[in-house]
């Protein structure tokens, strides 16, 4: 019905014979190369969500890797070792911060109580531009306290 | 008369000249579409081999952490997961472009000919660091080419 009338609108303008003008072809085809634009839009959105999905999953596997590198360690400091991270010789409570491609691996440990060994709060999260792509808090007992 | 002739005559050039330029964007809108959606799927089907192999190891050392149970040896086939679970053992491999499994009496070396194929793959690399295994499962090649690799901890 618009289309009609914008038609007419134009036609009364121009001269007054059936069939298109140049306006209206070229007003058409304005019109479809915006569309064209938004679905190459669409296209390359399509490709930006593929590879945040593909970073959000290797860093939800550095995270778990990180974890179980934590868990299977027999004391925190070997652990930090394990994971490359250099560190103090008494950790109570600390944050890492270990530069991966394309995000961060944070790790916190936090220690909490003192039996013959000690519990330590483990969290560790992948951050990409201050988002979390991934998270896994736990805590793990580590029979030794000393340092080599 | 003859003016109006032409002016209809190069208005409808412009007119078949727009009209193939426009198909000729859509052609390329098209093309740019399923080169997009090519790419997508390829990256997809590569990464969830590459992330299936990854979990079917991980789940194996996990289901299997045992003391003695879990390690990596080189066999016929290259870097090769072990388990050991008494009279038969447990090979996890990589030949002929995809991940085997196979199940053979203890100490018996793997055959492929035994095996099950578990998926699709460029392959593998285990390392064992005692207390844990890192793993790199590798799909695709060139661009598609996708890397998964991981740790998983021995508790045993």
């Amino acid at each position: 019905m618009i289309i009609h009338a914008i038609r007419n609108t134009l036609r009364q303008g121009s001269r007054n014979e059936k069939g298109f003008t140049l306006v209206e072809v070229i007003i058409s085809i304005a019109a479809l190369g915006i569309i064209c634009a938004v679905l190459l839009r669409l296209f390359v959105l399509a490709g930006a969500t593929n590879n945040q999905a593909n970073d959000v999953q290797d860093a939800q596997i550095a995270v778990t890797s990180a974890v179980e590198v934590l868990a299977a360690s027999d004391t925190v400091y070997d652990a930090l070792d394990a994971l490359g991270i250099s560190h103090s010789d008494s950790i109570t409570a600390e944050s890492f911060v270990c530069p991966k491609d394309g995000y961060n691996l944070i790790i916190d440990l936090a220690a909490r109580g003192d039996y013959p060994g000690t519990l330590y709060d483990i969290s560790v999260s992948a951050q990409a531009d201050d988002k979390d792509l991934a998270a896994i808090s736990t805590s793990t007992y580590y029979k030794e306290q000393t340092h080599d | 008369m003859r003016s109006r002739g032409k002016v209809l005559a190069i208005e409808s050039i412009v007119v078949m000249l727009t009209l193939i330029l426009f198909a000729f964007v859509v052609f390329l809108v098209i093309d740019a579409g399923t080169g997009a959606y090519d790419k997508i799927l390829g990256e997809k089907d590569t990464t969830q081999s590459a992330r299936v192999a990854y979990s079917y190891i991980d789940a194996k050392i996990k289901q299997h952490d045992k003391q003695d149970c879990i390690s990596v040896t080189e066999t016929a086939f290259g870097n090769t997961l072990r388990i050991d679970s008494g009279a038969y053992t447990t090979y996890i491999f990589y030949a002929d472009g995809a991940l085997f499994e196979c199940l053979a009496k203890a100490d018996t070396p793997p055959k492929i000919s035994a095996a099950n194929k578990i998926t699709d793959l460029g392959g593998i690399d285990l390392v064992d660091s005692g207390d844990v295994i890192h793993i790199r499962c590798t799909c695709g090649s060139g661009e598609a080419r996708r890397v998964v690799e991981g740790t998983v901890g021995l508790r045993s």
